[in-house]
């Protein structure tokens, strides 16, 4: 029996793709068992995945906002915690471990905020991981333009680390999509 | 129009597929079915949406075939038109024919 890649088939499951759509999936495996090559085993699997993504992003606009703001409240509910932490006196004591919360609020926070967002919206979880994930990308790419064009204008300032940031940046993003694909999704009936 | 939907493109080569392979029409032949008349490729998941589009319009019906080993022990969906669905693609035949009348190519 042909088998599609395991990869494949958890991207498919986390987006959706065979929930009620089991036709589909059988498909694909026929059709690679008949001799099709990998290449358009994932040409399919993405234009599969794309059309779910879509469909519910066009059939959900309401719930994608309210997605978006979910992830956006949990963010901001964690920048509170933060301030009031970042003023206590121990972690003037302890360095280290106020480093570790540092990295903690820039790598697993974000895969914290995105179960959050596909554990609140089960049914569509990955199109609403994605419409939160796209907002944190965009938010990103504002905030380091403006950054990057202060440092510029800024003849005293030493070089920043355009770099570094840029990949902090897409980590954030990343991890934001980890979170929301571990989670499982909702089986939808059709 | 005489039923009242209106088809695109893709709809019309869907129908016209499962009419042509009544009763065996499932996703990959309608997919190949339209690959090989209409020298159009369509992805698989692009056909499944068409087909729960029209089914919602109550244009086909469908129901679910056996698991086979050959698909990783996932059933087959069969479609076929309904009579509506019928009378719709005979409808944007006199349509496309009236439209095509007089016009010089």
């Amino acid at each position: 029996m042909t088998k599609i890649p395991a990869i494949a088939e958890w991207l498919l499951e986390r987006c959706g793709v065979p929930q009620g759509n089991e036709s589909l999936m059988g498909d694909l495996v026929e059709e690679r068992g008949s001799g099709r090559s990998a290449v358009w085993f994932w040409r399919e699997a993405v234009v599969a995945i794309a059309d779910s993504v879509a469909r519910d992003l066009r059939d959900h606009k309401l719930l994608a906002v309210r997605a978006v703001a979910t992830g956006w409240a949990v963010n901001l509910a964690w920048a509170q915690v933060m301030g009031v932490a970042s003023r206590h006196e121990l972690w003037r004591r302890h360095m280290g471990l106020y480093e570790a919360l540092f990295f903690f609020t820039l790598l697993v926070w974000p895969a914290i905020t995105g179960w959050v967002v596909a554990r609140t919206h089960r049914a569509q979880q990955a199109a609403m991981v994605l419409a939160y994930a796209a907002s944190v990308a965009i938010s990103n790419i504002w905030n380091l333009s403006a950054h990057y064009s202060e440092m510029k204008a800024c003849v005293q300032c030493t070089p920043d680390l355009w770099d570094t940031n840029l990949v902090l940046c897409c980590l954030l993003v990343l991890s934001t999509l980890v979170g929301g694909f571990l989670h499982r999704p909702q089986r939808r009936t059709s | 129009m005489a039923a009242g939907h209106s088809l695109n493109d893709l709809e019309l080569l869907v129908l016209l597929a499962l009419m042509r392979l009544a009763p065996e029409a499932y996703g990959v032949p309608i997919a190949r079915e339209i690959e090989t008349k209409a020298k159009r490729s369509v992805a698989l998941s692009t056909v499944y949406s068409t087909l729960e589009r029209l089914e919602s319009k109550g244009l086909v019906k469908s129901e679910l075939g056996e698991a086979t080993e050959a698909r990783g022990g996932r059933a087959k969906r069969y479609f076929q038109v309904t009579g509506l669905g019928v009378r719709e693609v005979r409808s944007t035949r006199q349509a496309l024919i009236g439209m095509w009348q007089g016009v010089p190519v």
